[in-house]
């Protein structure tokens, strides 16, 4: 059992280094990897002028929504960390505040459910520091898609 | 149908005053008889590198512009409006090359403006992906 422990906490380290930290798009945005569990996981994304929606605004919305999206994919393969590739279905997000451009973002997503290759995810999008709720959102992910997968790919057993 | 000039270049000032729509590598062109925003699919935007995949949030972002874009020319705003709330569905996977979107506008209320977008690479009859966007009016 504790072999089996340490496996999955072994993989969910290879995702988070997968879709974090050696992710072009997680770093060409800026993410970092706070904290993360079975299921959920916590990221934060610094303000930065080059991702605003007009001089002098917050991070756009698209930001949000890519971030976000990162985020929920990242919870999924968390709950079911075996070798399989996942693709959105469909996403969903309610912008509430405008981001504002003198506090850093914290994106949190949970993945709630997993049902027939499905996977479910919800979350929010707060600023750091007052926790003000900026977005809410969820999103769906098909798993099993077609096509290599993160761990193949990672220990070089890709096609 | 077509699109003058002078719309397509105040289509482009617009985007030009977005920064997040220069790290997208956007730009408004004509498609289809109306307004589109064309996206240069860049190593940046790739979710999943081993299919070279472009990322679901990506081709959403994408969809954004089109729709700000087309809601802020049709009012004859000075700025790109942000949307209040988006629900994208993703169709086909998008690869590594050019990607366009337009919006439609669906219903212009007094205070909510309700948009559709599509996505598509080679095939506008065979959108990528599709979304609904709410937007608030003030």
């Amino acid at each position: 059992m504790a072999d089996d422990a340490d496996l999955l906490d072994q993989r969910r380290n290879d995702l988070v280094t997968l879709f974090i930290d050696d992710h072009p798009m997680a770093r060409a945005l800026g993410m970092e990897f706070v904290e993360g569990d079975w299921n959920r996981v916590v990221c934060r994304l610094p303000m930065r002028d080059d991702l605003t929606f007009r001089e002098g605004a917050g991070l756009a919305p698209g930001v949000l929504l890519t971030v976000l999206d990162g985020v929920f994919g990242l919870s999924v393969c968390m709950r079911v960390p075996v070798p399989q590739a996942i693709a959105t279905i469909e996403l969903k997000i309610d912008f509430i505040e405008d981001a504002r451009t003198d506090a850093d973002l914290v994106f949190t997503g949970e993945c709630y459910a997993i049902a027939d290759n499905v996977g479910y995810a919800r979350g929010e999008i707060t600023r750091q520091g007052d926790g003000g709720l900026v977005a809410g959102g969820s999103a769906t992910f098909m798993l099993g898609t077609r096509g290599p997968t993160f761990f193949t790919e990672a220990a070089g057993e890709g096609a | 149908m077509t699109v003058c000039l002078p719309e397509l270049e105040r289509a482009n000032d617009l985007l030009a005053a977005s920064p997040f729509a220069h790290w997208l590598r956007t730009e408004a062109v004509e498609a289809h008889g109306r307004i589109a925003v064309r996206m240069h699919v860049d190593e940046h935007h790739i979710g999943n590198p081993f299919l070279r995949a472009v990322q679901g949030g990506i081709v959403a972002s994408l969809m954004d512009y089109a729709a700000s874009l087309t809601l802020s020319l049709y009012l004859g705003r000075a700025e790109l409006l942000r949307p209040l709330s988006v629900n994208v569905s993703y169709l086909r996977s998008v690869r590594d090359r050019d990607c366009l979107a337009d919006a439609q506008i669906v219903r212009l209320g007094r205070r909510v403006a309700t948009l559709t977008t599509r996505a598509w690479q080679d095939d506008a009859e065979k959108p990528c992906a599709v979304s609904q966007y709410t937007f608030v009016l003030s």
